[in-house]
């Protein structure tokens, strides 16, 4: 690299109050990485892998009880670790601007975006009428029609997608060289993550700016990334330009994450890669390497002692690894695996006529509802054992259909035929019916279960209403419990002592109970890390196939809707705009709208429009 | 995504819900601040009940030592009628919380399960919040004076009023609570588990509805002592010669030069209850794992 | 804006008429003569035959009661039996003394209560933290009733000079009535005060958490410029309701204060007139109270709807 870096980490730590007197622990340990101006890094981890608390400590605004406890942060040779928070307050938004992750929430509702964005230049000197005329340019810079009115405006008044783009025109007020973007783009839908990927990119290449890009998504960094930081537990496992670690992995986590990400060209008959367990908690970090508890590798050595950051063959290529590069016989060994696929039966489970749900509610006294339809004469049906996957953006409808089907929503008209009987006036008598043959799978399985209940409480629960003679319930909870990977251990322990994907596993325990013949699945891994997401699809697809269920497959990442489903529909705007075949949905889409959200997906073709940038 | 989100039960056997949910009431007073609270009580309640032994002459024996001092015949001095003014107080203790504590519970059963009709039906929930609102709306003391003028003074408008008033205070936190249980996924799970409605009531909604209403009661039956030593001082609640905290406060205000220590009895009482309700309400508070203001 | 009005608008007339339509009723409802009722407990034989023919109570009961809504809203508040004076007089005479408290309370209230508010919602020194929490845990956990003893058993200790009950007009007599005025006022806002306090201390804490605070500091907007501009701003637009709400609290601890410091207000005038059973009274000071409560925490709700454009730019 010739250019200086423009941020440059040395060996940072943060550490948090560890519960015992005056002791604390490390969160973050020995990061290190630069980021050059002209650049976008991608510093890219699970939950609890320190990514967000990196960033925000660069510019201080980590949370009070984390300390900066080693380590530099330079930024243009200043260190800004020692610098004072008078000195702080200067380079924020001057010099190192931010861009946040919910942008419905980063905005201040009370004042005009306007004010917003000249408050960013006027507390940095600039008079009040050069700051908006610099504001109307800064708009216009982030493709805002209509500048001078779109000034006066609140933020209730704009979309998701248009207040992130206000967001982007604060942190670029004063010029900033270098940008911090915390997860731009993961409140956004997949259409409008385009939208901002495309104008980081133009950024850097427009403007020069340094952008270091915090993501989850693989899909996101190999869309535009330069270079990759890969963190884990608190430290970075592997770093390089974004053509060597995505291309050759050399760390056994990157690699396994890699293979666990749904493709949108991936196979799709075999059983999905996945890393066993889940991401270690931050404040019992494993002794030696942290990633040994859950590595396919793990030797000795590694149980011992953590390994140091090494270069082999590439200086600039770096992992923390003892092993040289990742022995992929090992590394498959718990990955792709053929899976058996029943034939997919003639009669229908699921059949739906012009459904249309009405969620307007009366908004006073005297004023009558004003109609609604969240879902507008939608059509569908499911074959037994098969999976139809129902894909579409934020407020498409598809959860209010997913919760009509189940009776969690009021059914203007239409019809629902289940297993052959016509359940759509959800009395009593049908909505019995209904619930011992379809059931339904949450999104965040951490609201889920009642935290009050043990695990074997809860089960108990359900077990009562499902078609299971009393004297078989231990039982059969037993081995519900080891069908879904669990083991009777956890019967009793509480909810908060499970991980994201145990619990995930447990409301997939509890809805077999009842033995349904139709698993309606809303989102039931958006709220999971990547590596437990595969674990989650597997098993979904084990339950299919082992027991035969039918699955209606809700998501918002067409990707991991490819890898499960037969069939695809596409939903916007409270109608179904294109149904079919997954194969065919991805290499011949019909309607423009599934073009578009086909040509949003992250990632997939970026591979070769990397190698000539890098 | 942490696990920090539930702090709440840790009990690492599976019991009855009802058995931990009573644990967890009970472990608030083994904290300083619950111990505390229920001794300065229990104290009260005592002298109070024990009080026709300790005074076997009655609360109404009249002598000729008018407003006398300080003694140790009479710790807080007599009245203008020659009366014991500290075994007055302590009686006095005794009627006021008695009127709390029927009202109250009156109160928090209508107001709870006002609260929770929403379950029943979604109409007659936002009836009765409508309700609650009305109550809120009326200045207390205007309260007070209908119901007086329905049922003329004495303990039983003093009831009826302080029952009506803590029906919003609980009415409000069960509604709010019912609202965001009622949210959860985990109700809902149970009803697409063809759970009845009874039994999602009693396991899931209730029991987390319960906790703040708990915290609440300690708080509203200070409120009710309150209430109780206001009526009664401005002439609308007990009428002399029953003594109570505020027919009391009614009699001492006047005397306030010659004797102060006739108003001063029943202020010291009424902070003593506060101080002592108002901790409990806090150990409660924190033995629920609720610390509402974060400040402590 | 107007619909919104609109809105609220229901629910306040449903207050009013449920309030005059109780207020009416109540002697008409009492068992025996209506007339006896009306007249009160001590009245006379003539003055009961005397009502009966002023308020020909043969007549249908809701006619009677628009009659009696018809001369409130003209403002013909009726006749005291008891003293055979128009209560509209016996208001008059009252209204100075009960209207400078609750202003002065009320003034001092949200004073007190915003000082407080805002200095327990920033960051303080740990010792400073901590004396400002109690200080607000004890004057919220103490009814405004007993904080005015506690401050005359004070006062008579520690300045025995201090006039303590009685009252003279701010206006006329300026030193001497404010100086009986200052320990009713605090006595009456400073329970009130710390609830707001209260209030818009969590608020702040609230607002600071929240991601465009977060925002603002990534901007490089200084500490004191983040509290003015933006967690102050959005911090006190439910203090506003608060206060409206606690304005019915202070009617109510008015009427108890005036008691305790032996002023001839509203309140001595209402508990006198229910002691006596003096309805024509009683009925108009109760349908006031609610309605001034009522109009009060209206105009609050008004109030917030122009800070927040979430709410005024609704044009749905």
């Amino acid at each position: 690299m010739t250019v200086a870096p423009l941020l440059e980490l040395r060996d940072l730590g943060v550490s948090i109050p560890s519960g015992r007197k005056n002791a604390r622990a490390d969160i973050i340990e020995d990061v290190s990485f630069e980021v050059a101006p002209g650049r976008i890094v991608g510093l890219i981890g699970e939950s609890g892998s320190g990514k967000s608390m990196t960033a925000k400590s660069i510019i201080r605004m980590q949370p009070e009880a984390c300390q900066i406890s080693a380590g530099q942060i330079l930024f243009r040779g200043k260190d800004l670790a020692k610098a004072s928070q008078d000195e702080m307050q200067h380079l924020r938004g001057a010099e190192i601007a931010m861009v946040f992750q919910d942008p419905l929430a980063v905005l201040n509702p009370m004042k005009t975006i306007g004010w917003q964005i000249d408050e960013a230049l006027i507390v940095h000197g600039t008079s009040r009428k050069a700051a908006r005329e610099k504001t109307l340019k800064l708009l216009e810079l982030v493709g805002i029609p209509d500048p001078k009115e779109r000034a006066e405006s609140y933020p209730h008044q704009f979309s998701g997608g248009m207040r992130q783009r206000v967001v982007i025109a604060i942190a670029l007020a004063n010029n900033a060289p270098l940008l911090l973007a915390d997860e731009p783009t993961t409140a956004l839908d997949v259409t409008i993550q385009k939208q901002i990927l495309d104008l980081l990119v133009d950024l850097r290449d427009r403007l020069g700016v340094a952008i270091l890009l915090i993501t989850h998504d693989i899909g996101v960094v190999e869309e535009v990334c330069d270079d990759v930081v890969v963190m884990y537990g608190g430290m970075i496992v592997e770093s390089g330009t974004a053509a060597q670690v995505l291309a050759a992995p050399r760390h056994p986590y990157t690699a396994a994450l890699l293979q666990s990400m749904p493709r949108p060209q991936g196979e799709r008959g075999a059983r999905m890669p996945s890393i066993k367990g889940g991401p270690p908690d931050a404040r019992s970090l494993p002794q030696g390497c942290r990633f040994e508890p859950r590595c396919p590798m793990a030797a000795e050595t590694c149980r011992q002692l953590p390994p140091m950051r090494a270069a082999e063959g590439n200086a600039l290529h770096l992992s923390r690894c003892w092993f040289e590069t990742p022995d992929m016989t090992k590394m498959t060994a718990v990955a792709a695996q053929p899976r058996p696929r029943r034939a997919i039966g003639k009669d229908t489970i699921l059949e739906v006529r012009d459904l249309k749900v009405n969620l307007g509610q009366r908004r006073g006294l005297l004023r009558p509802a004003r109609p609604f339809y969240a879902v507008n004469g939608v059509s569908l049906e499911i074959g037994e054992g098969e999976t139809l996957g129902l894909v579409g953006e934020s407020g498409c409808g598809k959860s209010s259909l997913s919760r009509a089907l189940v009776g969690l929503n009021p059914i203007e008209s239409g019809t629902i035929r289940l297993a052959g009987r016509d359940v759509s006036d959800m009395s009593s008598g049908n909505l019995k019916f209904l619930r011992h043959t379809a059931q339904y799978i949450f999104q965040d399985p951490y609201a889920s279960l009642n935290p009050r209940l043990t695990i074997r409480q809860t089960m108990q629960e359900a077990m009562a209403q499902g078609p299971t003679a009393s004297e078989r319930h231990d039982g059969r909870i037993n081995e519900l419990m080891e069908l879904v990977g669990l083991s009777v251990r956890h019967l009793d322990r509480y909810p908060h002592e499970f991980s994201g994907g145990q619990r995930q596993r447990i409301g997939i325990a509890r809805t077999l109970t009842v033995e349904p013949r139709l698993l309606i699945c809303d989102e039931p891994v958006s709220a999971l890390d990547i590596s437990v997401q595969a674990q989650i699809i597997n098993l979904l697809a084990d339950m299919r196939d082992e027991l035969g269920i039918s699955l209606l497959f809700i998501a918002h990442d067409l990707a991991v809707v490819r890898h499960l489903s037969d069939r695809i529909a596409v939903m916007r705007q409270g109608k179904i705009v294109e149904q079919g075949q997954t194969d065919q949905i991805f290499s011949d889409p019909k309607h423009d709208y599934t073009r578009l959200l086909l040509s949003s997906i992250p990632g997939g073709h970026a591979a070769q429009k990397k190698a000539h940038h890098a | 995504m942490t696990d920090t989100a539930f702090s709440g039960p840790r009990a690492s056997k599976s019991r009855g819900l009802v058995a931990s949910m009573l644990r967890t009431y009970a472990s608030a007073f083994r904290r300083p601040r619950g111990m505390l609270g229920l001794a300065i009580l229990s104290v009260i309640v005592l002298a109070g009940l024990a009080s026709p032994w300790l005074w076997p002459g009655g609360v109404d024996q009249q002598s000729r030592d008018s407003l006398l001092g300080m003694s140790l015949a009479h710790p807080f001095g007599t009245d203008q009628l020659g009366r014991d003014i500290f075994m007055r107080t302590i009686y006095a203790a005794k009627i006021s919380l008695g009127i709390s504590v029927v009202a109250v519970p009156i109160g928090m059963v209508l107001g709870t399960l006002m609260g929770l009709s929403g379950m029943i039906s979604p109409r007659l929930g936002t009836i009765c919040v409508s309700l609650f609102d009305l109550l809120l709306g009326f200045p207390g003391l205007i309260l007070a004076i209908l119901i007086v003028l329905m049922v003329g003074t004495g303990w039983l408008s003093l009831v009826l009023t302080i029952s009506l008033l803590s029906i919003p205070q609980f009415g409000r936190l069960a509604r709010g609570a019912f609202l965001s249980e009622q949210a959860r996924e985990y109700v809902q799970a149970a009803t697409l588990l063809n759970i009845s409605k009874t039994k999602i009531m009693l396991r899931h909604i209730l029991p987390n509805t319960l906790d703040p209403l708990v915290v609440q009661l300690g708080l509203v039956l200070i409120n009710g002592v309150f209430i109780e030593a206001a009526i009664s001082l401005v002439g609308l609640g007990i009428q002399p010669p029953t003594p109570s905290l505020g027919t009391l406060l009614n009699s001492g205000i006047r005397y306030i030069y010659q004797q102060p220590l006739y108003a001063a009895g029943p202020t010291v009482l009424l902070l003593l209850l506060a101080l002592s309700f108002n901790l409990m309400a806090d150990a409660l508070n924190a033995a629920t794992g609720r610390d509402a203001q974060g400040d402590r | 804006m107007i619909r919104f009005l609109i809105n609220r608008l229901p629910s306040f007339v449903l207050l009013l008429v449920v309030t005059s339509v109780i207020a009416f009723a109540l002697p008409r409802m009492v068992p025996g003569d209506p007339a006896a009722a009306l007249a009160g407990s001590d009245a006379t034989a003539e003055q009961i035959e005397a009502i009966r023919q002023q308020l020909d109570l043969g007549r249908p009961f809701v006619v009677q009661y628009f009659d009696w809504l018809g001369g409130l809203v003209q403002g013909d508040l009726g006749t005291s039996i008891l003293s055979g004076r128009p209560v509209a007089e016996l208001i008059g005479d009252r209204v100075e003394s009960s209207l400078e408290l609750t202003l002065v309370a009320a003034t001092l209230m949200i004073v007190i209560g915003g000082v407080l508010g805002v200095l327990a919602g920033t960051k303080q020194k740990n010792w400073i933290a901590g004396l400002l929490d109690g200080i607000i845990g004890l004057l919220v956990a103490t009814p405004p009733h007993v904080t005015g003893l506690v401050m005359i058993l004070i006062m008579t200790l520690v300045l025995p000079y201090w006039p303590i009950s009685g009252e003279a007009s701010l206006i006329s007599d300026p030193g001497y009535g404010f100086q009986l005025i200052l320990l009713p006022a605090l006595a009456l806002s400073l329970p009130q005060a710390a609830a707001v306090a209260r209030l818009i201390q969590s608020n702040m804490r609230t607002v600071a958490q929240m991601d465009f605070v977060e925002l603002a500091r990534a901007k490089g907007v200084p500490p004191r410029r983040i509290i003015t501009h933006h967690i102050l701003r959005n911090s006190l637009g439910n203090a506003l309701i608060v206060i409206a709400l606690r304005v019915g609290e202070l009617l109510s601890g008015a009427v108890v204060i005036e008691a305790i410091f032996a002023r001839n207000g509203l309140g001595q005038l209402a508990v006198a007139a229910t002691q006596s059973r003096d309805y024509m009274v009683v009925q108009v000071i109760i349908v006031g109270a609610v309605a001034i409560a009522a109009l009060v925490n209206m105009l609050s709700e008004i109030g917030l709807a122009i800070l927040d454009p979430r709410i005024r730019l609704d044009t749905k």
